[in-house]
Formats: C-alpha cells, sequence, structure tokens
C-alpha cells in the first residue's frame, strides 16, 4: 500500500498513454511498416522482372553480327523469349536510316519498347545510343548494357583467335561478392543483413527517442495550459512531478520496444512460409545473432537517451505557453536528434572511423550510434563504457537544468521565455 | 502545538522588477473562516502559493499547523484549490479524483468510495446520472469546478486553502461553495480563502486581512475591523427618489466625507465633524422621506474603498496575484 507519490504521478502519466488509442495504433501501425519493409524488395523484385516484358529492336550495321549476339543474350539463350528482342541487320547508311524510322514509329505504335543502335565505331569508341520508352527502368539498362558488353566481347576474343564456345564464356565470366561477417564469437549473419538490422535498430531508436521524448514536452505544456499543474504542485515537489512524467513517459517507449521486439521475432520466424505462401522467392534472410550484451547496451541506450532527449525537451515545455512556441523552440533539440541519425550513413561506411568515435562518445548521438556499431563491427569495450557513463553524467546534467527550468517555468503562464530568463530560471537555487 | 494555523512571519517574495509581497505578517487561527482581501495584483496569490509551498520566499518565515511550510509532511494536511483551474481534460473525472486522492495520501482502497460520496454530494452522480464516468472535457465549466473543488476537499485535510473561490460560478454553485465552507468551519477545520468580493467576505469569515501592492493594510476579527471604523457611517433608505434640496445636502462636504452617487438606497460617511441627528433633522426638514436612517458599522466593502483607495485598485497589477 506503500505507493510513493512518485509512483502515483508515474502510474497516471503510464497508464494514461497506454490506455489512449494513440499508443494501440502507433505501436501496431510501426511492425505493420516493418513488415511492409521486409516484403518489399522482394514485391518490388518481382514486380520489376514482370515489366521487362517489352521488345527491344537492335538495328545492327556492324559486319560481323554483335547484334545477334546481343539478342540472344537478351532472349536468355538461344531457345529463349523471342519476344524480347528482335535482330535487324542493315547493310548501308540509307538501309540504316529507314530502319531507326521504321523503328522510332514502332515505338510510337507500342509494338516495341525502344531500340539499340549499333555499328563497329560506336562499339570501338564505347558509346552506343538508346531510344525508347523505358530508358528509365535502371535494371533494363544494365542488363541491356551487360548484354552488349558480352558479345562486343565476345567477337572481340573470336577476332584474337579463341574458339567461338571459349569465348562466350569468358565474356559471361562473373563475380559475385559474398559477404559474412565474422565477430570474435564466431560467424554471424552475412553483412548486407547485420546492416540493415543495425540501420533498423538506429533508426528505431531515434524514433521511439523521438517519440517519447517530445510527448514529455506536450506533456508539460498540457499541464501548464490547463493549469493543472498548480494542483498537482500543491502535493508533490515539482522534481517529483517531473520525474515521474519522464519515468511514467519512458516507461510507455520501453513498453513499446518490448512489443516491438517481440512481435518482429515471431515476423521474422514465419516470414520464410508467409512468403512461400504467395509464391515468391525466399532468400535467405538470418538475423545477425543478438547477444545478450548487445541487447542490453540496446536497452539501456534507449533508456538513457531517452532521459537525456526528455530532459531537453521538458525544458522546452517549461519555457513556451503554447504549441507553436513549442514547435519553434524544440528545434535546437530536434535538430540534434536528426543530426545524429543522418550521421548513421558515415558510421555505417566506416564504423571504425573517427567520426564513429566520437559519434559514439557524445551524448547527443551515443544513443543512436553506440548500438549502431556495436551491431555492425566490435567495439572496443573501454569505449563502449566510456560512452555509456558520458550519457549518463549528461543525462543527470540535463535533468537537474531541467528541473531548474521546469521549477519556474511550470507556473508561467501566457509567455514565451527569453534566453536570458532561462539562464536566470536555471541559476536559481 | 501551536493554536495559529498559519504563522507569516515578515515575508517577502521579490519578482524580477517589483515586489510581489513585502513584509508581510499574519496569523490565521485555527478553526476560523479568514479572507485574504486585496485588489488584483496586490500579492494574493504569490502568498497563497507560499503558503503551498509551491514557490519560496525571499525572505521571512512560514509555518502551517505549527510546522515549516517546506515540510513535505504537511501537504496532505492542506486541500488547494488554486485560482488558475485546471485538470487532465483527457482523463476520467472518477480518475481524476482518484489521482488527486492519492497524491495526498489516501489509500487507494478507501477512494472510489470516498469519490463516489462526493460525487453524489455534489450532485455529479445519482438520478441514473453518474458523471464521474466522463472524460473531464465533456463536462461543463461549472461540473469542472466542482470536480476541482472536491479535489481540494477529498482527503478531508484539516486546512483549505481556497483562491478566490468565487470567480466563474453561477449562483447555484456559489451557494453551494458557502454551504460547504460553513459545514467545514462546523467540522473544526481551518478555511482560508482569497477574494476581491467583499460581500461574500463580509458574510462568511471571522477574521480578515486586507494586503495592497503586497503590504498588510489591516487585519483582525471582521467585527473588530468594522468597529474600529464605525465612527461615521449612516445607511439610508428613501421610499421614493429624493428631491433636489435632499441631494444637495448629501453633497454638502461640510457634512458628508465621500460623495456618493445618489439613489433610493446609501451608505454614506460623515465628515469628521458631522453630527449625524443634525444631518437627520436636516434630511425631513428638506422634504425627505426615509424608511431607514440608520447609524451602521461600515462594510467591509467600504472600509476597503477607504483603506486601499481607487488608486490601489487600478494600479493593481496582474500576473502574479
Amino acid at each position: 500500500m506503500a505507493e510513493s507519490k512518485l509512483g502515483t504521478i508515474v502510474r497516471r502519466e503510464y497508464l494514461e498513454r497506454v490506455r489512449s488509442k494513440w499508443f494501440l495504433i502507433a505501436t501496431l501501425l510501426a511492425p505493420v511498416f516493418l513488415v511492409f519493409m521486409l516484403f518489399l524488395p522482394t514485391i518490388m523484385e518481382q514486380r520489376e522482372r514482370r515489366s521487362e516484358s517489352g521488345t527491344i529492336r537492335i538495328v545492327d550495321a556492324t559486319s560481323d553480327s554483335v547484334g545477334a549476339l546481343i539478342a540472344t543474350s537478351l532472349r536468355g539463350g538461344v531457345a529463349g523469349d523471342t519476344a524480347r528482342a528482335q535482330w535487324v541487320p542493315v547493310a548501308n547508311d540509307s538501309a540504316r536510316q529507314s530502319a531507326e524510322r521504321a523503328a522510332i514509329q514502332a515505338v510510337l505504335d507500342a509494338s516495341i519498347v525502344g531500340y539499340l543502335m549499333i555499328d563497329a565505331s560506336a562499339i570501338a569508341s564505347g558509346r552506343l545510343r538508346y531510344a525508347g520508352r523505358n530508358t528509365t527502368a535502371l535494371l533494363t539498362m544494365q542488363q541491356l548494357e551487360g548484354a552488349i558488353t558480352r558479345a562486343a566481347l565476345t567477337r572481340e576474343l573470336e577476332r584474337e583467335g579463341i574458339g567461338s564456345g571459349r569465348s562466350g564464356t569468358l565474356a559471361a565470366m562473373r563475380v559475385r561478392l559474398e559477404t559474412e561477417r565474422l565477430t570474435t564469437r564466431g560467424r554471424g549473419g552475412s553483412g548486407r543483413v547485420s546492416v540493415l538490422f543495425a540501420i533498423g535498430v538506429a533508426v528505431t531508436l531515434y524514433l521511439t527517442i523521438f517519440m517519447h521524448g517530445s510527448n514529455v514536452m506536450r506533456g508539460v505544456l498540457e499541464e501548464k495550459q490547463t493549469r493543472v499543474a498548480e494542483v498537482v504542485l500543491s502535493s508533490v515537489p515539482s522534481d517529483t512531478l517531473l520525474f515521474g512524467k519522464v519515468l511514467g513517459i519512458g516507461a510507455v517507449g520501453f513498453t513499446q520496444l518490448i512489443i516491438w521486439t517481440v512481435m518482429s521475432t515471431a515476423l521474422m520466424a514465419i516470414r520464410a512460409p508467409l512468403l512461400a505462401r504467395f509464391g515468391m522467392q525466399v532468400d535467405a534472410f538470418a538475423l545477425p545473432d543478438v547477444t545478450f550484451a548487445l541487447a542490453a547496451v540496446i536497452l539501456l541506450s534507449f533508456l538513457l537517451g531517452f532521459l537525456f532527449y526528455a530532459a531537453l525537451f521538458a525544458g522546452v515545455g517549461a519555457l513556451v505557453s503554447t504549441e507553436q512556441d513549442a514547435q519553434q523552440a524544440q528545434m535546437p533539440v530536434v535538430l540534434l536528434l536528426v543530426l545524429s541519425l543522418a550521421m548513421v550513413q558515415g558510421v555505417v561506411t566506416n564504423p571504425e572511423g573517427s567520426l564513429a568515435t566520437i559519434m559514439t562518445l557524445l551524448p547527443m548521438s551515443s544513443p543512436i550510434v553506440l548500438p549502431l556499431r556495436l551491431s555492425l563491427a566490435p567495439v572496443p569495450t573501454s569505449e563502449t563504457i566510456a560512452s555509456l557513463v558520458i550519457l549518463l553524467a549528461s543525462s543527470i546534467l540535463a535533468t537537474l537544468f531541467a528541473s531548474r527550468l521546469y521549477r519556474t517555468g511550470v507556473l508561467m503562464y501566457g509567455k514565451r521565455a527569453t534566453l536570458r530568463e532561462a539562464w536566470r530560471w536555471m541559476q536559481r537555487r | 502545538m501551536s493554536d495559529a494555523a498559519i504563522e507569516i512571519l515578515n515575508v517577502v517574495k521579490r519578482y524580477e522588477g517589483h515586489v510581489a509581497v513585502r513584509d508581510l505578517s499574519l496569523r490565521v487561527p485555527r478553526g476560523a473562516v479568514y479572507g485574504l482581501l486585496g485588489p488584483n495584483g496586490a500579492g494574493k496569490t504569490t502568498t497563497i502559493r507560499m503558503i503551498m509551498n509551491i514557490i519560496a520566499p525571499d525572505a521571512g518565515e512560514i509555518r502551517v499547523l505549527g510546522v515549516p511550510s517546506s515540510d513535505a509532511s504537511i501537504t496532505d494536511r492542506v486541500g488547494y484549490l488554486p485560482e488558475e483551474r485546471g485538470l487532465y481534460r483527457k482523463m476520467r473525472v472518477r480518475d481524476v479524483l482518484i489521482f488527486l486522492g492519492r497524491l495526498k495520501g489516501v489509500p487507494r482502497r478507501e477512494l472510489p468510495a470516498r469519490v463516489d460520496r462526493w460525487l453524489e454530494r455534489f450532485q455529479l452522480r445519482g438520478h441514473g446520472a453518474d458523471w464521474g464516468a466522463s472524460r473531464v472535457d465533456e463536462l461543463s465549466r461549472g461540473m469542472q469546478q466542482k470536480v476541482q473543488f472536491i479535489g481540494a476537499l477529498l482527503h478531508e485535510p484539516e486546512l483549505v486553502i481556497l483562491d478566490e473561490p468565487f470567480s466563474g460560478l453561477d449562483p447555484v454553485n456559489a451557494q453551494a461553495l458557502k454551504d460547504t465552507v460553513a459545514e467545514l468551519r462546523t467540522q473544526g477545520r481551518t478555511v482560508i480563502f482569497s477574494t476581491h468580493v467583499m460581500e461574500n467576505a463580509e458574510r462568511m469569515c471571522d477574521a480578515v486581512c486586507i494586503i495592497s501592492r503586497g503590504e498588510k493594510v489591516l487585519d483582525g476579527a471582521v467585527s473588530d475591523v468594522r468597529g474600529a471604523h464605525a465612527n461615521h457611517t449612516v445607511a439610508l433608505t428613501f421610499e421614493a427618489t429624493p428631491p433636489d434640496a435632499v441631494l444637495a445636502l448629501l453633497r454638502d462636504p461640510s457634512r458628508i466625507a465621500r460623495p456618493t452617487l445618489p439613489s433610493r438606497q446609501m451608505e454614506l460617511e460623515l465628515h469628521a465633524q458631522a453630527d449625524a441627528q443634525r444631518l437627520l433633522a436636516d434630511l425631513l426638514s428638506a422634504g425627505a422621506r426615509l424608511e431607514r436612517f440608520e447609524l451602521v458599522r461600515p462594510s467591509l466593502h467600504r472600509i476597503f474603498l477607504e483603506q486601499v483607495g481607487a488608486s490601489g485598485v487600478e494600479t493593481g497589477m496582474s500576473g502574479h496575484g
């Protein structure tokens, strides 16, 4: 029965939010979004493959029928789909011009999607001309380039005296890089997947810290606008009200993170059968195994990062009286967060570079960057600890300043405090 | 244990640019209904907030129910209705009240029954309706005021502080509030309220303190305050609008210290050398037909105007009242 006053405030903040429709919607919609992101690449790829079904005409002015080779390649072999490519050999310049006019007409009639002009000098210079309706289809253009390169290379090798079968094989030679992530604990997941996972973690942390941090600001503002703060302050000190609010809203974010973790784990488990059911190809998609330490750091980063930003947002809330003022005044805080997210790209490219190290130590970015780096590459333990300690210290400091701003600001109605006033409030004991 | 519910000693509160309360001392006896009177901006709200330990005084000492106001244990024994009313709009009324009750240390299991009792008492529950289940923003303003009032009394505090409790209340609810204050007094609780409506203070208070520009102008039991100023006040009621000759008498500065707009009922302050009996005789001979001619103790309203003066009202600053 010994529920403290702090407990009462935490309880209200938590229950009022968790019971609201918005919590339900946000918590459920995020995984839907996640599912969408997981399925999207597969769906897109399949759509793309289907949309390639247009005929490409090759107007060939070369003497050694390179165009025929390209056509075969585009058809996917000798016995391939003849509707994919047409080969039109031309003997002289006038024939070539009339063939191009006919091709343009065919494109406009929509009987073909585009045409390719080739001749010996163009191949030698490496600059060929393609015109059509699908020039923005990157995949098709890549395929076309590949086919031309291979065909030209095959003819070149033949001229150098290599047998036609052998030269085709040589030209078609390709290298595929399979990446694999090595950690001290052994192999875990593919490199590509671990980047995806790391970015997913960083974005999720960013979103939850942002969302719940600004909820703290909105909560402070609501209490100012409705004047309810004064009633509460007649029962508890302002520090208790502020901490209760931060803790309660933090618990909401924590709950959401846990629900998402459970949901996405379950989703990953049923992803393959689900894709197969819709007749989609399943590529191997193994989550990098998440160690207990990594999970702990992710949760700790959320808690401390939330605490840090919640304090800043609460300070902003204490300074303003209207929603519009709040939108403006929160900009510096939002910028800190957005900047940290913007740095993610740089950190992913070079997880052990100096940018990554700095971002890991700065409290504004460490709650996002530290888990990101840990899921990408090993981070020295000393650096991890330093990052968390700095973040903790900064959070405490930010909370102290916020509670001073809050103490004075929460009873100031109707006007926005100037920076000078804010400074004076912070110094007041 | 001290027999004072509140003792304020030489308290000072400064804000950037002005002094809200300067060297204020007052004492509220236990079990009394005490009025804190003053024009807008006199420092009433600042004083009350300091009593509630919402803001700290820059100097001086405040003791509430015998202990320093900064003592955290005191808040459970005090109920507070701030001037700026407000509740969590999206919360259900019952949940808000349970929340406020919990903040005052009422055990959770006792709260539902207690909340229902109070809701019934203020006609927010019963006859098939239960506003306790509604969200705060679904209630009318008057109803929200009642909920807030319940929030201040739910934990049955020894000391109740009401800042401008009558502002925004319709006559029915104002009467309900007066009845509740009277009941609190019979239960031996101390009630302090601030107001600038002197009629309310005069009818309800045992003792008052008038403050202006952050300073105490006078304080004491209402009967003493009025007795001390009962020198030269006459209440008149004419049968009909008096003739000009009578009105001329009432404007004569050698008889009347402070001219008042003529009407059928008037309260006049006589000049220090004027004689009430002489005035009565002159009025009658001038043709006045009187229903009433009474030597009265002045109303708080009059004392307030006399002491604070019109200038005190006009220059009163808004904000930290």
